[in-house]
């Protein structure tokens, strides 16, 4: 039984689509996982503490929420850490990833795929080539801490509201841009009140797929064999896939007249520098890091 | 004995009001000055809305006892009328099983997500979320209180019970 | 999945309230159908409430309490009586054009047909109306507010359904007029040939009614925040229940009077009251739907549906015809929470409009809260009235046929609904 609270044909969704095909194929059908989409059985909050409590066997969470858990996770949401998705992909795969399966099961968790969530850009009402554009804008951010403080740094006025609200307080002027993913970006029709999309690439974010660790380990041998072979390679189809989505998509803004700018990012990079020390508060953060960006 | 726990109850209870007024109080007040600080002072708190959520979870819990207290509960008691005296008072020790059994569920569950509170802190404020899960057992308990000042004289008493509906 | 409702059915017949019914029967089915550990049961409690949008109720309820306290009725009742109290059956028009008024304020029923009730029912025996249609028309135009903007109802509907707040309220805007007008000319034909106690009727005046318009201005700019600030997207309907809350304050403290400080800590634990039990239903709920949709309640139904009919027109008679019934026997917040996670999703595969189809339930409800033998704007009216619900009962078929026309509108004329939201929220 895993659930998540995204739409049954999102980008998180087909990993873990994914994820069951392979499983399923692996062990002849012998094992499967029944997946509740949408939140339907629980907010992304709760599929973890659902996960810890045994009353979900699986969830697939933002890295975001799993690092209240798993605090060395945190360093995965720092914004400019990865330029792209294929990079984000070889840092998952490499050292790192045995350093992120420990950390999980430092907290009962076992870790069994690390997914892209999609790369965050910037739509606004006007064109951003450099850091200086977004000088006073009102940014519409997440509520969360580090995301207001990144664009508080990057001088902008960072206004957290909710996701539902974000279309009318564009329109309304009530703010000026927002940051988030080029298929939100799409779905939602936020082109028609913010014409200009701006590739910055601020945040390169990651869901992860958990277990109980005590429920994985009951599990039999040749399952658990399976399972986190299949959480490997979902993850680098899904990753693949992300990427493969994002291309005709930005065409398509293009062609609907949308100015789509590949702005200069070093200006935000060395803003993100000094955010990253306030972060990092661990030496298992500081490890994490290392093996992620080295 | 008696005069005791009447006392104890009308501690109780106040103190429930008294939260009750602050914790509605505290929800305006924050909601306010998150839209005054967007339009007036240009200037977004990033916990308004999490910390005014947290008072709802609180205020729901507390109030589900007050509104045990003054009968606001809705509920179709009509069709037991036409069972006879008997069968009428099976049913309702029934209920009462039943209802003190889902809410002592929901207080043990509780003690599972606190110790996790204790872990997790929130989004915004950076507070354990055990500061607002542990609005579960208490407001609860309360109302299973409630409950019980409410149904018990119907089960046991005389045929003609009222709760209280004055505070 | 038939001996989980079936069980929850027993249980609401048991005499405990909804609120457990809900809790026991989602507990029941959780301990004898799955082997999921309890303590789902206290975190589907807590997710229940832990909701930022849901917060406009506690805020809506408390304006409402303080406006039935505050004065705010009663110079709705001047403005009506000033605007239609020319009319033969005056009274009738009154409640229905005050209804109306009140809905555009608040946002539930009962509330407003007592105070309806309370202020015009006395004055309608005085002139020897029919009070068993009185009671009536008043508790219908009680109904009306949850159907016109703001609506506690229609908040649960978007939340559960995952649409915005702001569409589904300018939905129900047109709906709600034409059952008022509607009502109204239902009225003035039963009043025309009704005899002389419909006669009895003031003059019209102009400067009544502009005095009766300045009294209730202060009042009349609650609709305009309150709507108008969710859809020109400057606040949030949380935020706009709380400027509607708090403009109500300093109305009823500051204007009218009618309440001092010393009044709201009392009214504030009333509206507490109200709030936790509309809210700890939500909870309760949550554990109820939260089994359902793990048992693949949502699937079966779909499947099920589909081997029925393939047309959206047969599908919508079935979910009306059931939606009345499931309104005339339950309590609609509780209805809403257990119904609209399955239904809504089935809809929308049969290409009906999201905004459409939550519109179309909240009417549905809205009538359920008139619809004998369980409808809380039917009991209010009957108790002011001092009459039994069965003597109600027997004139209640009147409003609802106009209700009922409209209804069909929704059903089958989308752009009756998705006019209105489809010009502010593309
Ligand atoms: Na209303
Ligand atoms: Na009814």
């Amino acid at each position: 039984k895993a659930g998540h609270t995204n739409v049954v044909d999102s980008i998180q969704a087909q990993g873990l689509q994914k994820l069951r095909d392979l499983l399923e194929e692996k062990t002849d059908g012998q094992a499967t996982i029944e997946i509740f989409p949408n939140g339907q059985i629980g907010d992304e909050a709760q599929l973890v503490e659902g996960v810890i409590l045994g009353t979900v066997d699986m969830a697939q969470v933002s890295n975001s929420t799993l690092s209240n858990f798993v605090q060395d996770l945190r360093v995965l949401d720092m914004p400019f850490l990865f330029s792209d998705i294929p990079s984000l992909s070889v840092a998952l795969d490499g050292p790192a990833k045995e350093l992120m399966q420990q950390s999980a099961q430092g907290s009962g968790f076992e870790l069994i795929g690390s997914y892209s969530s999609g790369i965050r850009h910037l739509m606004t009402k006007k064109d951003i080539n450099t850091i200086d554009d977004l000088a006073n804008l009102k940014i519409r951010t997440m509520q969360q801490p580090m995301h207001v403080e990144a664009f508080r740094a990057y001088g902008a006025n960072p206004t957290p509201m909710a996701y539902s609200e974000l279309y009318g307080a564009l329109q309304s002027g009530v703010v000026d841009g927002a940051e988030g993913a080029t298929s939100d970006y799409n779905a939602q029709k936020f082109y028609e009140v913010a014409d200009h999309f701006s590739l910055v690439g601020w945040l390169n974010l990651t869901s992860q797929i958990v277990m109980k660790q005590s429920k994985f380990d009951a599990l039999p041998e040749d399952v658990q064999v399976a399972l986190l072979e299949a959480g490997t390679e979902s993850a680098t189809w899904q990753r693949q896939y992300v990427v493969e989505q994002e291309e005709p998509l930005l065409q398509e803004l293009a062609d609907k007249g949308i100015s789509v700018v590949k702005p200069d990012t070093s200006g935000f990079r060395a803003a993100s520098k000094p955010l990253y020390d306030g972060f990092i508060e661990t030496d298992s953060q500081r490890v994490l890091f290392e093996a992620l960006t080295n | 004995m008696i005069r005791i726990c009447s006392r104890v109850l009308t501690f109780i209870r106040t103190i429930v009001n008294m939260s009750a007024v602050l914790l509605i109080t505290l929800m305006m007040a924050l909601i306010f000055a998150q839209i005054l600080g967007r339009y007036v002072f240009n200037f977004s708190i990033a916990w308004s809305e999490e910390m005014a959520t947290f008072a709802q979870v609180w205020l729901v819990m507390l109030g589900a006892g007050i509104a045990m207290r003054r009968g606001q509960h809705v509920g179709i008691d009509m069709m037991i009328l036409y069972f006879p005296m008997w069968a009428q008072r099976l049913v309702k020790v029934a209920a009462f099983a039943l209802v003190v059994w889902f809410l002592g569920v929901v207080i043990v569950g509780s003690t599972g997500l606190i110790a996790i509170g204790y872990i997790v802190k929130s989004t915004a404020l950076q507070v354990p979320m055990a500061a607002v899960y542990y609005a579960l057992p208490i407001g609860m308990s309360y109302f299973l209180l409630e409950f019980a000042i409410a149904t018990l004289p119907q089960i046991f008493g005389s045929q003609s019970s009222d709760t209280e509906a004055a505070t | 999945m038939s001996v989980v409702f079936g069980g929850f059915v027993l249980l609401v017949f048991s005499g405990m309230p909804i609120v457990f019914a809900l809790g026991v029967g989602g507990l029941l089915a959780i301990q004898l159908m799955t082997d999921v550990p309890l303590s789902i049961v206290a975190q589907r409690i807590y997710g229940g409430v832990n909701s930022f949008t849901l917060m406009a109720i506690p805020f809506f309820v408390t304006a409402g309490v303080v406006m039935e306290a505050g004065g705010i009725a009663r110079r709705f009742v001047d403005l009506a009586a000033a605007l239609v109290g020319w009319i033969t059956g005056s009274l009738y028009l009154v409640g229905i054009v005050t209804g109306t008024g009140l809905a555009a304020i608040s946002g539930s029923g009962s509330a407003d047909t007592a105070a309806v009730g309370s202020i015009l029912m006395p004055e309608m025996k005085r002139r020897g109306y029919d009070v068993d249609l009185a009671a009536s028309i008043i508790a219908a135009s009680g109904a009306l507010a949850p159907i016109i903007p703001p609506s506690i109802i229609m908040i649960i509907v978007a939340v559960t359904a995952n649409e915005s707040i702001g569409a589904m309220f300018l939905g129900g805007v047109v709906p709600g007029l034409m059952i008022a007008v509607a009502m109204g000319v239902t009225c003035w034909l039963i009043a025309r040939r009704g005899g002389e106690a419909y006669r009895d009727h003031t003059a019209f005046s102009g400067r009544a009614l502009w005095q009766a318009f300045m009294s209730a201005l202060p009042a009349l700019t609650l609709p305009v925040i309150i709507v108008g600030g969710i859809v020109g997207g400057i606040f949030t309907a949380t935020e706009a229940a709380c400027i509607a809350l708090i403009v109500t304050l300093l109305v009823s403290l500051l204007i009218y009077r009618e309440i001092r400080l010393v009044d709201l800590p009392a009214l504030f634990v009333k509206s507490v009251g109200l709030s936790a039990a509309v809210l700890m239903i939500v909870s309760t709920a949550s554990v109820f739907s939260w089994i359902i949709a793990t048992l693949g309640a949502p699937e079966m139904l779909d499947t099920w549906m589909r081997s029925i009919t393939s047309s959206p027109i047969i599908f919508l008679l079935i979910v009306n015809i059931f939606l009345l019934i499931i309104g005339m026997f339950m309590e609609s917040i509780s209805a809403i929470l257990i119904i609209v996670p399955v239904l809504m999703p089935i809809a929308v595969s049969f290409g009906i409009d999201p905004v459409q189809f939550g519109v179309m339930t909240t009417l549905n409800l809205s009538i359920g809260l008139i619809t004998p033998p369980y409808g809380i704007c039917l009991f209010v009216s009957a108790v002011v009235a001092e009459r039994r619900i069965e003597q109600v009962s027997r004139r209640v078929w009147i409003p609802l046929i106009p209700m009922l026309i409209v209804l069909g509108l929704v059903a089958y004329v989308p752009e009756v609904v998705l006019t209105l939201p489809r010009m502010f929220f593309p």
